[in-house]
Order: structure tokens, then sequence, then C-alpha cells
């Protein structure tokens, strides 16, 4: 390498520049619309099955089966737990151990919102995953219950245990 | 201004890979830790061999435990400590994050438009591209970083299938640099919850969380401390977890001087 470092930090930063100012001429929102995907902190989608395959299956997997490694994701096909709208409604606001919660405002104080779900998603979601993947639990829960579960404070959830 | 930052050589892969192979005799691999136990005189580990065909499970001594297992996991394996750390552990979710190399059949970037390293910032899902920082003005192929994903971005690539992952890198990408199409060669994509040692990329701490549970997460309980990025102020970075075993190991010695009681 003959160049010195100087040279090279030199052309880093102006590469940088270049760089951005191609990605400037291209209309990147409106492309990304296209492709179904979106960068705010909320989904678009109150589909439980879209919820489910946008977010969930990325950890229980596409079948809800779950998987094992040094830990585990626990399957949500024939999980008895399931059987309680509630247990799955304050999971999904409030989180679960190494489960994040999708109930709070997005806000973790980083540099990036992580996901969030309306009530309607909530809800939708729970009532897809107990009626697939082999499930057929009784009964559903509606966005207002979902609602009547959240805390006075639930921008910020206490983790529960 | 930014001050200048520098890599090591390779990457930042190269620093962990450094431990193993100066540890190399310390390190037991392919060992799954089940169970954790602990009394008055020491510190009792059970794991199981992954590599064994028979799964034999074995249990290690020590007189005290620096135990560097991700909360994510460390949540799910029993463990002999008090209620004030279980409940640390458990308090702590864990941030998605992806990245997507990306092998181009030559290094555009560089041929067609003077990008020698640096990193390309964007609004689009794949957040940024990362141009190799070595190897300037070599033939044949390259490798990008093809994208570094947070937040649900990285949850919706998280969800994809590997090829999906790279296809929608490349895809976004096309929106930067119009070569990618044409040039592209093969690629790969990590998310981190899917590697099944960490269950996801770092522990989120919300500051409320921090409050209530940090100090408990990082105190020495009985013979057992906890270190790793997870028992630090720069979660997710490797500087936090050497910082946190540096201050674990420092607070160990001193209490184990002490005869075990508390310095």
């Amino acid at each position: 390498m003959s160049k010195s470092p100087m040279a090279l930090i030199a052309q880093t930063v102006l590469g940088m520049t270049l760089a951005l100012a191609a990605g400037r001429s291209q209309p990147a929102w409106a492309q990304e619309e296209g492709v179904g995907m979106f960068s705010a902190g909320k989904l678009k989608t109150a589909s439980g099955p879209e919820v489910f395959r946008q977010i969930c299956q990325g950890c229980h997997m596409p079948d809800g089966k779950g998987a094992v490694g040094a830990g585990r994701y626990p399957a949500l096909a024939g999980d008895a737990s399931l059987a309680s709208t509630d247990f799955m409604a304050m999971t999904l606001l409030e989180g679960r151990r190494n489960m994040p919660a999708f109930g709070g405002n997005g806000d973790v104080g980083l540099f990036f919102s992580v996901p969030t779900l309306n009530d309607d998603q909530i809800a939708a979601v729970i009532n897809y995953v107990r009626s697939s993947f082999g499930n057929h639990f009784k009964g559903t829960i509606t966005a207002a219950e979902v609602k009547a579960m959240r805390r006075p404070n639930n921008d910020k959830p206490e983790p529960a245990h | 201004m930014q001050q200048s930052i520098f890599q090591p050589v390779g990457g930042m892969g190269m620093v962990g890979q450094a431990f193993g192979r100066e540890l190399a005799p310390l390190i037991r691999y392919n060992a799954k830790v089940i169970d954790i136990q602990q009394d008055e005189r020491g510190v009792s580990a059970t794991f199981v061999d992954t590599a064994a065909p028979s799964m034999s499970r074995h249990t290690v001594h020590a007189d005290w435990c620096v135990c560097t297992i991700p909360l994510s996991v460390l949540g799910q394996i029993p463990m002999k400590v008090g209620a004030p750390m279980a409940k640390a552990i458990a308090a702590v979710p864990y941030a998605a994050a992806v990245k997507v190399g990306l092998q181009f059949k030559r290094r555009f970037w560089e041929q067609d438009e003077q990008i020698y390293g640096g990193i390309t910032y964007t609004d689009l899902p794949i957040s940024n591209i990362g141009y190799p920082n070595s190897g300037f003005f070599s033939d044949g192929k390259g490798v990008l970083l093809g994208g570094y994903l947070w937040g649900l971005d990285a949850a919706k690539f998280t969800a994809m299938s590997p090829e999906e992952r790279v296809a929608k890198a490349v895809e976004y990408g096309s929106q930067i640099h119009p070569q990618y199409p044409k040039e592209f060669d093969t690629g790969i994509a990590v998310a981190w919850h899917r590697s099944p040692f960490t269950m996801g990329c770092f522990g989120i701490w919300t500051e409320e969380a921090r409050a209530t549970h940090y100090n408990a997460l990082c105190a020495i309980d009985g013979r057992i401390v906890l270190a790793g990025e997870h028992a630090s102020y720069l979660p997710a970075w490797q500087e936090g977890a050497l910082m946190s075993a540096l201050d674990a190991i420092d607070r160990l010695h001193r209490r184990a001087l002490a005869g075990g009681a508390p310095a």
C-alpha cells in the first residue's frame, strides 16, 4: 500500500459524500413502499397472519414450532399456555424474559425504535396463533379487551417475570 | 470533527478469534450449560457435550464462577442465585439486529465511484452500506456489508429466510448503487435472534429497568458474578463486554482475597 493513511481517510470521506449524493437521487420511500417494507417503528397492517409472518416467526419459526439452541424459543403449536388469551396479551404487551414488549411506544432510549403493535394487531395475532399451527383454542380476544389490559403507564412497561 | 477510527486487520471479529487462539487450552467447546449450582465452598456447572454422539453430561467445579452466558439464554438455565439477580436476569429483553454480507464480481464502488472504505447511511431498511477498509485497488471479487438493520426492519428481516434477506438487501442497495444487480455474486445474512448462542443481538436496558435491576445483575451473588455487554453501560458493543469483564474479575479478585467476605 503506497498511499499514506491521511490520503486514505480523505478518500473515504469523499467516497461517503458521493455515495450519499447518489442515494438522494432516488425517491427511497416511494420505492420502499413497493416492496412491502416500512422503516417506521410501527407495522401498517392489522392482519394477524401478516404480523406473525413479519415479526413472530423470526423466533417462533414459520411453522410455529419454536427452536432449540443454547436456549429455546417456545413452540406456539400445541402450547397449553395459549388457552389463556390474557396470558398472550400480557406477553405481547409487556414482554416476557428475553422476548421484547410490543405494547410500548417503541422508545427504549436507543438510536432506533423497537417494534410496536396496536390493540387491533395484538388481538388479531393472538386470535390467529390460537387457531393456526394445529391449534383450536376456544374463544377470541377483542382489541378493546387488549386495551383494557394496558397499564396506565404502558409507555414504559415493567418487564413481566 | 470525528477522530480517526481504526479496526483490527480482518475486522472486529479478529478480537474474539484472538481470545480463542490465546486461551485455546482453557476453552471447552460444544458445552451447553444446563444447570449452575453453588454453596459456601464453590460453584458447579453441569453441561451437555453436544459434540458427543451420546450427548453425555458432565459437571465441573470451581471456587468461583464468572458467567458470560447472554441473559436470553441464562434466563432458561436453572441457577442457584438470589431473587434480586434472578429477577434482573429475567428483566432484560433482547434486541434484533441483522447484518448482510454481499459479494460482488468486482470492487465497483472503488473502480466506478472512488469509494475507499467508509459507510453510506440511508433511510432504507438496510440502514447502511459498509465498504471494506482494506484490500484497496485489488482485482477480482469484493464483499460489502450490504445492510446493518435494527428495530422493526431487523425483526422483519429476521422473519425472512436467509435467501430472502440477501435478495432484499440487493434490491434496496440497487437504489444507491445501480451496479448491484449486474455485479452481484453471492451473499450471506445473519439475524442475531437466529444465533443459537445468543438468541438476540444484545440486552435492551431501559432507564427504568436499569434503576430497578442493574445493580442486582452486576452484584456478586455468593460465588457467581455475571459479565458481558449485558452487564455494562455500553450494551451491544465488544467494548462494553470487555469493560464488564475487567470490572467483574477485579471485584471477584478482591472478594476472593477477603476470603469470600464482601470487600
